[in-house]
């Protein structure tokens, strides 16, 4: 049932891989972290697009166990495949959810770069000589979080 | 191990006989001061060769020829042998030691012939007896002093000038010299030599193994590593030539300032702008500290940041879920009412009663859910537990993100300060013609400095990421290799040999492991000693670490190796080289051979050089040192003076060109020429 303490691969797009490589590398952000963060705002947002040629994979079992509510909640909230939480013993229900997981991911990435990262990404990659991005995702996700969402 | 006197006769620039008594005892600091190109690393010199034989040192290029022999006797003697002897005597563990040394010279024409002779020594043994017979067996003679002091250690005891730079300079010398130091030290030069073959082995069997298979995927996955780890050598070469450039650029910025420094206008307000660059060092550092608190927060709670208002919904659902199957009845019992339409709790017939059949079938599907309860719990109390926290976490976030923009905002009013003050001392620079070029060149060297740590730092990621690929690479290779049935028993080989390399490379790791924490304790704690007071709360502890760099961590545990001068660099030098020879020496209290240090002082500040001459002594039984005029002017040798530690103290005199003199002078007399 707990389908996402398996050892089943999430990919991240080859389109944004050098974000993820540049978060790992510089901030010490590992994939699960960044890709998370990017399938939730995906989520929230509702955008989901599909991740097209794949890029950087891990394994679902790296999230830990917060993590994996967060992944949990946003299928269990999704129009499609959510409120049936039966279905996860289903065969095709982890397929399916990782694959929405991955497009929440790619639409979630799409809206950091058009609303963090701005010019600082140049299509295919950040600006390296930049060193702030983890404050300004946090202060994006903090200010977006206080709005009142009328 | 304790020198006593070296007696020289012809040798380099001292033409004759020339002595030098070392002080011992509770006067233990023996001075040889000269000016540059006087001879005082002849001194150096003449020392090695005594004890080993040596004629090149650390700085000679090996291939270039060292004379021995006086210039000025072999040219008024023309076409006559000239002898030139060294004559050392030491003590150790109540034995003397007196060793002789001979070159000949001959010069026909401008050509000079030179040979080294024979060696004798002399041993008086703990009752005053000597032997009848001199030892003039070379290896014997090598035996024994090596027996004193090994020849491979002798560079922990015994520091030409160039060593304390190297070490004080680009990050790949320095790893290969304390590399060097810990195999060295622990004798596992060997261990490191088995190492370095298996490696060789491994890739030329490889490579063997690739050609000889005709497998294209193998060969174009190995053209692949070739090409990457072509590559990554290049970067490497890059990196370390932009650091070389950085770290000479850093000394000529630092040079430049001195000079403008001796303007006392100039000198007032550099001494406000450096206390400026220490503040804003400071809060970078405290910014760097803050901005890790700020990941902390954005992986462990950005997105329940995001997902807040979807968890409430998400949490009474699952809430709902758990209640709808609260009436739980085991699933045999379910099960056989079914079969048997009859309630197996209450004897109900199932086939009258269609109502209670409906239930019981709808207890077996909500059954299902059941298995999900660990699941659903451990979701819902993960929502439950953000939302205990959500306040505290929120104000948290809001907290931390202020905190990093007031100690941005404070950096960038530090900066300001900054570019005021680099302003006035242009200003006062321009006012004064000669001024005004060092003021345009230092401009220039700054802005060459940004822009070398821009690519030194850009060279760094490109470095990591094809490090990366090279490892998956190799694993592909790996894996392709072990999937080849054909070669099977190649890959096999290969492995073995990766395996012995790895437990020999384990075993090297754990020896040079014990011996990186005890020097960077020793190290740590002399540098405590050493350095001047204030800088001492600033650096928390010199760290040897796992690739052999020397990292200077701060009082906030942040590496700030980058951030000290060159100055203190070089004390973090003294202390490594100071711990090395604490270690070789046996690790007890003082160290009982004499530390020997030609121009240590360099560029150390008058500050740290006052620590490193009060405490020195007091680590050593005998401290031998070379020093040219700048690093003795009146101030430090009232400080030498003034331990009460100088016993002796001579002073090379230039008569001629080739002809120096090595003068004693006594120790309350002045000798310093620079103020």
């Amino acid at each position: 049932m707990d389908f996402l303490a398996d050892q089943a691969l999430l990919y991240t797009s080859k389109q944004y891989e050098e974000i993820y490589f540049h978060f790992n590398i510089k901030f010490e952000v590992k994939y699960q972290d960044l890709f998370l963060l990017c399938a939730s705002l995906g989520f929230k947002k509702d955008r989901k697009k599909p991740i097209g040629e794949r890029g950087r994979e891990f394994r679902t079992n790296y999230l830990n166990t917060r993590q994996k509510s967060t992944a949990y909640s946003i299928i269990l909230s999704d129009g499609e495949l959510g409120k049936n939480i039966e279905a996860f013993g289903e065969n095709e229900f982890p397929r399916k959810s990782r694959k929405r997981l991955e497009e929440y991911a790619q639409g979630g990435m799409e809206i950091l770069i058009e609303d963090v990262f701005g010019r600082r990404w140049d299509g295919n990659q950040l600006d390296k000589s930049y060193s702030e991005y983890e404050v300004d995702l946090l202060s994006y996700l903090y200010s977006d979080s206080q709005e009142v969402p009328f | 191990m304790k020198l006593i006197e070296i007696s020289l006769n012809n040798f380099r620039q001292f033409y004759g006989k020339q002595k030098i008594e070392f002080a011992g005892g509770d006067e233990n600091i023996t001075i040889v001061f000269g000016e540059n190109g006087k001879g005082k690393t002849g001194i150096f010199r003449a020392l090695m060769f005594g004890l080993y034989g040596s004629t090149h040192i650390q700085q000679d290029n090996p291939k270039e020829k060292i004379h021995l022999v006086n210039f000025l006797a072999m040219d008024r003697n023309p076409n006559m042998p000239i002898d030139t002897t060294v004559k050392l005597v030491f003590e150790h563990k109540g034995r003397k030691y007196e060793i002789n040394r001979l070159a000949r010279g001959y010069k026909t024409g401008s050509e000079i012939t030179e040979k080294i002779m024979d060696a004798e020594l002399n041993i008086t043994d703990e009752q005053g007896n000597y032997s009848a017979e001199p030892i003039t067996d070379e290896n014997e003679i090598k035996n024994i002093l090596n027996g004193i002091l090994d020849e491979s250690i002798k560079d922990f005891f015994l520091f030409d000038a160039e060593k304390i730079e190297t070490l004080a300079k680009t990050d790949a010398q320095v790893k290969a010299e304390v590399k060097n130091g810990i195999v060295k030290l622990l004798q596992i030069d060997k261990l490191e030599g088995a190492i370095n073959l298996l490696k060789r082995l491994h890739s030329s069997e490889k490579r063997r193994i690739t050609s000889s298979s005709h497998n294209l995927d193998l060969t174009r996955k190995q053209n692949d590593i070739d090409t990457l780890t072509e590559d990554i050598a290049n970067i490497q070469e890059k990196m370390s030539l932009k650091e070389e450039n950085k770290v000479s650029c850093a000394l000529e910025i630092e040079r430049i300032e001195a000079q403008l420094a001796e303007n006392e206008d100039v000198k007032r307000i550099q001494e406000k702008l450096n206390a400026e660059k220490d503040k804003k060092n400071l809060h970078v550092r405290l910014a760097k500290d803050k901005k890790n608190e700020i990941k902390g927060e954005l992986i462990a709670n950005g997105p329940h940041l995001i997902m807040k208002d979807t968890y409430y919904s998400v949490k009474n659902y699952l809430d709902q879920i758990l209640v709808d199957q609260k009436d739980l009845i085991p699933i045999e019992v379910i099960e056989k009412s079914l079969k048997d339409l009859v309630c197996a709790c209450c004897g109900n017939d199932l086939h009258e009663n269609k109502d209670h059949l409906n239930h019981i079938e709808l207890l077996k599907n909500n059954f299902k859910r059941s298995e999900l309860t660990p699941l659903i719990t451990q979701i819902t109390s993960s929502i439950h537990d953000y939302g205990l926290e959500e306040d505290e976490i929120l104000s948290s976030i809001d907290s931390k993100l202020r905190e990093f923009r007031e100690i941005k905002d404070g950096i960038e009013e530090i900066e300001r300060e900054i570019d005021r003050y680099s302003v006035d001392v242009q200003q006062k620079a321009q006012e004064q013609e000669n001024l005004k070029n060092l003021e345009v060149t230092l401009n220039d060297k700054k802005a060459y400095l940004r822009e070398l740590e821009v690519e030194v730092e850009t060279l760094k990621i490109q470095m990591s990421e094809k490090e990366k690929s090279l490892d998956a690479l190799e694993k592909e290779f790996t894996r392709l290799l072990r999937d080849n049935e054909s070669l099977r028993i190649d890959s096999k080989i290969l492995q073995y040999i990766e395996t012995l390399k790895e437990r020999f490379e384990a075993v090297f790791k754990e020896y040079s492991d014990e011996m990186r924490s005890k020097l960077t304790a020793e190290t740590t704690e002399i540098f405590k000693t050493l350095i001047d007071r204030k800088d001492k709360d600033l650096v928390k502890r010199i760290d040897i670490n796992e690739k052999y760099e020397i990292d200077i961590m701060g009082w906030d545990n942040i590496n700030i190796t980058q951030d000290i001068s060159q100055g203190q660099r070089q004390v973090v030098a003294l202390s490594f080289i100071t711990s090395l020879a604490k270690v070789a020496a046996g690790g007890s209290e003082d160290i009982n051979f004499p530390l020997f240090m030609d121009t240590p002082f360099g560029r150390i500040s008058g500050n740290n050089r006052d620590h490193l001459i009060d405490n020195i002594p007091n680590l050593t039984s005998q401290w031998v040192l070379l020093l040219t005029d700048t690093e003795l002017s009146r101030t430090e040798e009232m400080r030498f003076k003034s331990t009460g530690k100088l016993g002796k103290w001579y002073k090379l005199d230039q008569i001629e060109p080739g002809h120096s003199d090595i003068v004693e002078i006594q120790v309350n007399e002045t000798m310093s020429t620079r103020g």
